[in-house]
């Protein structure tokens, strides 16, 4: 006899979410975690970098308002109570997922979680092994932030996001290896609290993955705000030099540079955590170091499901929860021949200032598909709203097919993009076309405006410019 | 027990249909879902399939006749029937109405399966690709009651009892895709719906597999694949070149009296090669009679084998014949070339085939050494791609003799114009049942008249008359064709 029809292995927002709706279906769910409830993104990622950027954006915003009348003088940042708010965020964020388990009568080991015959061996300091017998197990154990070699993350002068989130210290000068999502946030977040940020990016633009479009944007946008962006350049070695760090950098012709900074944050992506829990011991299948699952997030033994950052490609918060609740509803017989999570329905975001969200495919992806395309862009400072609230940096682009005018991609930056991103997100999921977007009667004046007058673009209809 | 066939309603703004053609004759048994005619109504040619099992023992509406919707066209003698004694049942056809969610809606679908002037001829195919949608299928399986009880079937007629009443019966109208008014109302994405349209998919016909089994994208390409074609914009497939796709759209639209229509680009070509053609290629033309019986019985006997035979329509047998009586008169498969003639090592005919916004001829390669299966699998590409505006590099180049069936259409017979520089055209009329004279009898048989346009500069009439001689005795000894 099992003791549950599930025992997820992991409570980050995939395993977490996974749980409750597998609860909500009547299955009998454990949850083992050995850290805390809400995983990375509830306490080391998502969530407490939110809590750190809105405040930097908050303090840009007063700092530099003396140009609209406002004046704010002896403005300061006590950043250890910036740090510290953004731990106590976390912390609710955590409680909430253990009321919800409660809620739902999920039952919560602490402990790390090993598969074993029959379901999963809890391990933890209070005292025996624990062995949980299970008819289904769901892996997501998520991933653990990459480095490079001679990088090594010391915690003091190199930081990982992860240590970077829990320091209190302001530092003076950062370098930033890594141009992507985690790279550009910090380089916010300390460039507006007034730190000399430079960011190291291998790619020929920031955000390489996304539209390039994007990544040539927000380079400007970092120039204008006074950070140094290096982009095309790869990390060669670091010099631990006193209270900070050399780090020399190389063009890929040979030419390098040497920069200087009392911190080195490395954020090169993040590594799928297969290893530990017994998954690759059971003859899950692998490649290149994510968790092979099919459709319906199973994987190659039979009652082993897998999500989240394991199995990819888009390591993000809100495609474990999808995946999660896809895994627990296949299991449940809810979902039966299911096309799966489709990546070019995940939104993408990115919230620095400007603010950057993508959801489906890039121009350039689009082309390298086959797809005959129409790109229809417009530019916030066309749009009255965002001339009103006086920020007009960025653009949203959007990526129709020629003949049917499907929307494939949609591609934003600039203020509040992240939230302007859902009705592209939901025109996807609706397969609607630029038509109905034109169709779409938006509120003015509103940022939201943007997205109906770049698919008006697109169809080369485009009324405010 | 007689159950009477009556004319359907294939559209909303349906009111009466013409027979084209009786594929069922009198004394032939019907099964369910045979077809039984072909059916021209105000927005396209379809075909009737049988709802109900029997022999057709009397035909009430001549090929070429008219009749209202709701009249009876034909009358079934039902196989065994227990003596029962009920009045008439009534029955009508099932049929596939395959352009009327586009139709409906969209005028550009207007231009379709008009005949085009002169040699411009729609070929069988696009109207059997038309009208074999998915539907078509679904009769293959047992139709669903009928028999006896009255249940909801989808375009059922309401029938009328022979006294002209009219008896309720719940008839539920599944009304196709494209978003009429009324009816139910068919789920699906708007691109889905964008899809359908483009290809003649009836949504109404498509099983749905998005949230609460609506009609998503991948469910029309299915559907698509299902029936061999693939749909035109699909991150599958790589990129051809599309050069017509975008203008096609939107140049098409419905001729309205009284109006000025721009023609399309295509249409703009053949108006101008077309008219040079006439002027200054000297044709002169010949004519000859095919006794198509046996053809008609090898061609419904391949169709029937299904497999690569299932789309084969008599076009392919036309295409094959010229092939090989082309390799036999290689003259003909010639071009002009001021002082020289050109004589042509491979025969890629071209197939006169009308689109939306005009005409254009796909040339469908090697037609003396190709199978009948491999000839029909590379038309229906070909068709594919023209359709939907892709046309691959070599689909319209290179042929070295054209033929233009207007056989669908009640046309005996017609003259088509040459395209220049090939040396000569063949016209195909339709199959025609008349009287012919066997051993001294006067017998049923089954007649198509070709008429071969010649360029006088290169081609003689003994030519002409060679490769008629030739192509007549390959069709009516058609076994020539698949051995």
């Amino acid at each position: 006899m099992a003791d549950y029809d599930l025992v997820v292995l992991g409570a980050g927002p995939g395993g977490y979410v996974a749980a409750i709706r597998a609860a909500q279906l009547g299955l009998k769910t454990a949850v083992v975690e050995r850290d805390r409830l809400g995983g990375i993104c509830g306490n080391w990622g998502c969530i407490p970098s939110k809590a750190i950027l809105s405040d930097a954006a908050l303090y840009v915003e007063v700092k530099s308002a003396a140009r609209r009348g406002i004046i704010a003088d002896g403005l300061r940042v006590d950043y250890p109570r910036v740090i510290g708010r953004s731990r106590e965020v976390a912390d609710q964020q955590a409680k909430g997922v253990e009321f919800l388990f409660k809620k739902n009568k999920v039952v919560y080991h602490h402990g790390t979680g090993r598969i074993a015959e029959g379901g999963l061996v809890v391990t933890n300091d209070r005292g025996a092994p624990e062995h949980l017998r299970a008819k289904n197990l769901l892996v997501a154990t998520g991933s653990r932030e990459r480095t490079l070699p001679g990088l090594e993350v010391d915690g003091k002068i190199v930081l990982t996001s992860r240590e970077a989130l829990e320091s209190r210290e302001l530092p003076a000068s950062v370098v930033i290896i890594g141009g992507g999502a985690i790279g550009v946030e910090f380089a916010y977040v300390y460039a507006s609290f007034g730190a000399k940020v430079t960011v190291v990016e291998m790619a020929a633009s920031l955000l390489p993955g996304m539209d390039v479009d994007l990544g040539r944007e927000l380079e400007r946008s970092f120039k204008k705000q006074g950070m140094d962006i290096l982009t095309g350049h790869r990390y060669a070695r670091l010099e631990r030099r006193g209270d900070g760090a050399v780090v020399t950098v190389n063009d890929g012709e040979g030419r390098e540079k040497v920069l200087q900074a009392a911190r080195v944050l490395v954020a090169v992506g993040r590594v799928p955590l297969t290893e530990g829990s017994g998954l690759e011991e059971v003859g899950v299948q692998t490649e290149k170091g994510f968790v092979v699952v099919d459709a319906g997030m199973r994987t190659s033994v039979e009652g082993v499901y897998a999500i989240g950052d394991l199995v990819g490609p888009l390591l993000l918060a809100h495609t474990a929860s999808e995946q999660g609740i896809l895994a627990v509803e296949t299991m449940a017989g809810k979902r039966r021949g299911g096309r799966g999570l489709d990546p070019t329905r995940v939104p993408v975001c990115i919230y620095c200032h400007p603010e950057v969200a993508a959801v489906g495919l890039s121009e350039a992806d689009a082309r390298a598909a086959g797809r005959e395309v129409q790109v229809g862009k417009f530019p916030f400072r066309a749009l009255g709203k965002a001339m009103a609230s006086a920020h007009t940096d960025g653009f949203v682009k959007l990526v129709a097919d020629a003949r049917y005018g499907e929307i494939l991609g949609v591609h934003m930056i600039g203020v509040g993009v992240t939230d302007l991103i859902a009705e592209a997100g939901l025109g996807r999921t609706l397969e609607a076309t630029t038509e109905e977007l034109a169709e779409t009667v938006h509120a003015h004046p509103t940022l939201a405006e943007a997205l109906k007058e770049a698919a008006l673009a697109a169809r080369g209809e485009a009324l405010n410019i | 027990m007689a159950i009477d066939v009556t004319m359907p309603k294939l559209s909303d703004t349906m009111e009466e249909g013409k027979i084209l053609r009786w594929v069922k004759q009198v004394g032939d048994p019907v099964k369910l879902g045979e077809i039984l005619a072909e059916v021209e109504t105000d927005k396209a040619n379809m075909e009737l399939e049988a709802y109900d099992e029997g022999t057709l023992s009397e035909v009430k509406v001549e090929e070429g006749q008219s009749a209202p919707v709701g009249s009876v066209i034909a009358v079934l003698s039902a196989p065994g029937e227990a003596a029962q004694a009920k009045p008439a049942k009534k029955s009508a056809p099932k049929s596939v109405p395959p352009k009327q969610a586009a139709a409906a809606e969209d005028e550009e679908a207007a231009a379709e399966g008009e005949a085009p002037e002169g040699e411009a001829e729609p070929p069988v195919e696009p109207k059997r690709a038309q009208a074999k949608g998915p539907a078509a299928r679904d009769a293959a399986k047992p139709a669903p009651a009928a028999k006896d009880k009255p249940a909801p079937q989808e375009k059922e007629a309401p029938a009328r009892d022979d006294a002209g009443r009219e008896p309720w019966r719940p008839t539920v109208v599944r009304r196709s895709a494209a978003g009429e008014a009324g009816g139910e109302r068919v789920k699906a994405s708007p691109l889905a719906r964008r899809v359908a349209r483009d290809h003649d998919v009836d949504l109404a016909t498509v099983r749905g597999t998005g949230p609460g089994g609506r009609i998503v994208e991948a469910d029309v390409a299915s559907a698509l694949e299902e029936r061999g074609e693939r749909p035109a914009a699909s991150a599958k497939r790589p990129a051809e070149p599309a050069p017509q796709a975008a203008e096609a759209s939107k140049t098409a639209s419905a001729p309205r009296p009284g109006g000025r229509v721009e023609l399309s680009r295509i249409r703009r070509t053949t108006a101008k090669r077309m008219g040079e053609s006439k002027r200054e290629v000297p044709h002169f033309y010949a004519s000859t009679d095919v006794l198509m019986d046996e053809a008609v019985h090898l061609k419904e006997s391949l169709v029937a084998l299904g497999a690569e035979y299932e789309r084969l329509t008599y076009t392919h047998l036309v295409l094959k014949a010229a092939g090989i009586a082309l390799r036999r008169v290689p003259e003909l498969n010639a071009s002009y070339d001021g002082d020289a003639m050109v004589l042509h090592d491979s025969v890629n005919i071209g197939m006169a085939t009308a689109l939306e916004d005009g005409l254009v001829v796909l040339v469908v390669r090697d037609c003396d050494r190709a199978s009948l299966a491999e000839i029909a699998q590379r038309t229906t590409g070909l068709l594919e791609r023209a359709r939907s505006g892709r046309f691959a590099g070599d689909d319209m180049s290179g042929g070295t003799f054209t033929v233009s069936n207007l056989g669908m259409f009640p046309v005996t017979d017609f003259a088509a114009i040459i395209n220049p520089p090939q040396a000569a055209i063949l016209a195909v009329g339709a199959i025609r049942d008349v009287p012919v004279v066997r051993g001294g009898q006067v017998v049923a048989g089954k007649l198509m008249t070709v008429t071969l346009s010649s360029d006088h500069r290169i081609i003689d009439g003994v030519l002409a008359g060679r490769f008629l001689r030739e192509l007549k005795a390959l069709l009516e000894n058609p076994l020539a064709l698949v051995v």
